[in-house]
């Protein structure tokens, strides 16, 4: 599995994601960075499991992973050729959301918490 | 923990009771672990994987990175991934040991620096991680190659659902296991090696440890079902002597291999996660290292365990956990060898129950308590008690302060755990009476530390 340059939109950094101004920040940013038609799905990060197993997006939509979890995860985004995106650290309380600009099955993984697994495909 | 019989049983004789206890609690204290390299190879802190932010009780987050092959990792460099570990402790107990409670040691009220370890814990390669430590023994004064577990993992797709596979080399039967139910990392996860401990134990209890070597398979299916077989090989007298394992004189040798199994099944509901196995061994030995009998005797371990854990807030990792875990090992003994040998019966049997439950408070504070029960058939010949009994019992009282080791805590490269242990014995080696004397108070302070 070859490792690929982070390629992601780190839509906030924030220390506490209970804060509502750093909601309020999240979601301004959201709104500037993602195009007005891009639909945006919201994959909850919480118990070190993601919230869903599978999702199917158009290219050009949005995934935001927020992570609820008080530790750090680190999402690898795998292709179908088995080519892994790092998308970095991500503390507690931030939200990331890696671009998937092409078609196809993604496998999507927390590289330290190996039961954080989940597909994403993209039509 | 290593039972009377690997300790000299053809050296000393059974008729000096006093002097195998003591022998036997040489080398009992449990082995104890704690890896922040674990912790900065995957940016965790030791909340994240540990009950009571201290090793080695377990949640899934920490089985997962065994079961993976400890190599899963934040993807930053991090290697070596090296630690170590250093344990002092006081023991009291309700009756001086007279002769002392150990070699340089006096009959009561000992301070002793158990153990320093050093570890190498974490990845080798991308696909194979380690998890191996060498210890000095502060009791015995000697260094020794101490626990190791050696693993490679793949991922595929079984009957439609996921499977995790993967292989083991390890020294110690159970050490390898994923549950806090079985011998190896069972509670008490630290206790005194200068208190007397009952002198018969299983085989799979402890007595293989580090005295033997082997490899096996594993699989974990649909996150539900584990199953796995290995197969040890007894260590010759100078492989032990030279990895510093003690006793070698008059220790047992073991024919062929040893197999050993083992099979799970584990779920998560919400908040509770529940867990059943079975475990298992069989081992033809010659009894103290003598095959002058010209056979062996072949011991069988089949063993039951069951673990339970309930965590407040998943999200949280300092948040509060009940832990249970039981296990019920029967062991069949088969005494061809030391029949001849110390006339024996042709046949024993062995018996160990044991159940714990801890409540973790904020990751902080971990009250713990276990009853303990062994009973056997009576043969003084081979277990060496007074009255031929080898029955044992009694309960484990423990709270555990561990100040580090979370999220927000200030120190975090180091932590350390803080334990009282009150050990109780209602029946000892056969006799309910004065088995109080044997009663134990230890204070144990643990200490954990990265290497760089």
């Amino acid at each position: 599995m070859a490792l690929k340059h982070p390629q992601r939109r780190r839509l906030k950094d924030g220390a506490n994601h209970k804060l509502i101004a750093a909601a309020a920040i999240a979601a301004v940013a959201l709104i500037i960075t993602v195009p007005l038609r891009a639909a945006i799905t919201t994959i909850d990060q919480q118990g070190q499991k993601f919230s869903v197993s599978s999702v199917t997006i158009a290219v050009g939509d949005v995934i935001q992973y927020q992570n609820h979890d008080d530790v750090t995860h680190n999402i690898m985004v795998i292709d179908e050729q088995g080519d892994a995106t790092d998308q970095g650290l991500q503390k507690p309380g931030e939200i990331i959301a890696p671009e998937f600009d092409h078609p196809g099955t993604y496998q999507v993984r927390c590289s330290i918490h190996p039961r954080m697994k989940m597909t994403v495909v993209v039509r | 923990m290593p039972a009377l019989r690997t300790l000299g049983k053809f050296g000393v004789q059974f008729t000096l009771l006093g002097v195998a206890t003591t022998l036997v609690t040489l080398s009992f204290a449990r082995t104890a672990q704690a890896v922040p390299s674990f912790a900065e190879q995957t940016g965790q802190p030791c909340s994240a994987c540990h009950v009571g932010a201290f090793g080695p009780q377990l949640k899934q987050a920490a089985r997962d990175f065994k079961l993976y092959g400890y190599i899963n990792s934040d993807n930053q460099d991090h290697f070596p991934p090296l630690a170590a570990m250093v344990q002092t402790s006081f023991t009291h107990t309700n009756a001086p040991q007279s002769g002392g409670a150990a070699p340089g040691f006096g009959p009561n009220d000992n301070f002793a620096a158990d153990q320093v370890s050093l570890f190498y814990a974490g990845r080798i390669t991308s696909e194979i991680g380690a998890f191996a430590q060498i210890t000095y023994d502060g009791i015995q004064h000697n260094f020794t190659m101490d626990n190791i577990d050696i693993r490679h993992a793949r991922e595929g797709t079984l009957f439609g659902s996921d499977i995790v596979y993967g292989v083991t080399v390890n020294n110690s039967p159970t050490v390898q296991d994923l549950w806090n139910s079985t011998p190896a990392w069972g509670f008490p996860y630290s206790s005194s090696g200068l208190a007397p401990t009952p002198a018969a134990t299983t085989l799979i209890d402890g007595t293989l440890a580090q005295a033997v070597v082997g490899a096996g398979a594993y699989a974990l299916w649909n996150d539900l079902v584990y199953l796995e077989l290995d197969a040890y090989k007894g260590l010759g007298r100078d492989v032990r002597n030279a990895l510093g394992v003690v006793p070698v004189s008059d220790s047992n040798s073991y024919d062929g291999l040893i197999p050993y199994w083992r099979a799970a099944l584990q779920h998560e509901f919400g908040q509770h996660y529940v867990q059943f196995g079975t475990y298992g061994l069989q081992a033809n030995l010659y009894p103290g290292g003598d095959k002058t009998a010209g056979t062996t005797d072949r011991i069988t371990d089949t063993a039951l365990d069951a673990n339970y854990q309930w965590i407040a807030d998943a999200d949280d990792t300092t948040s509060n956990v009940i832990s249970a875990h039981a296990t019920y090992i029967h062991e069949k003994l088969d005494l061809d060898a030391s029949q001849q040998l110390v006339g024996s019966n042709p046949s024993n049997t062995l018996s160990t129950f044991r159940a714990d439950v801890s409540y973790s408070i904020g990751a902080t504070y971990t009250p713990s308590i276990q009853y303990f029960r062994t009973r056997g058939s009576s043969d003084a010949a081979y277990w060496g008690t007074a009255n031929g009994s080898p029955d044992s019992e009694g309960i484990v009282g423990e709270i555990a302060y561990v100040p580090w080791g979370k999220p927000d805590s200030s120190v975090t490269r180091l932590n350390a755990r803080l334990a009282l242990q009150y050990v109780a014995y209602t029946k000892f080696n056969g006799t309910e009476q004065d088995a109080s004397k044997n009663n134990t108070v230890y204070l144990n302070l643990w200490v954990a530390l990265p290497w760089r």
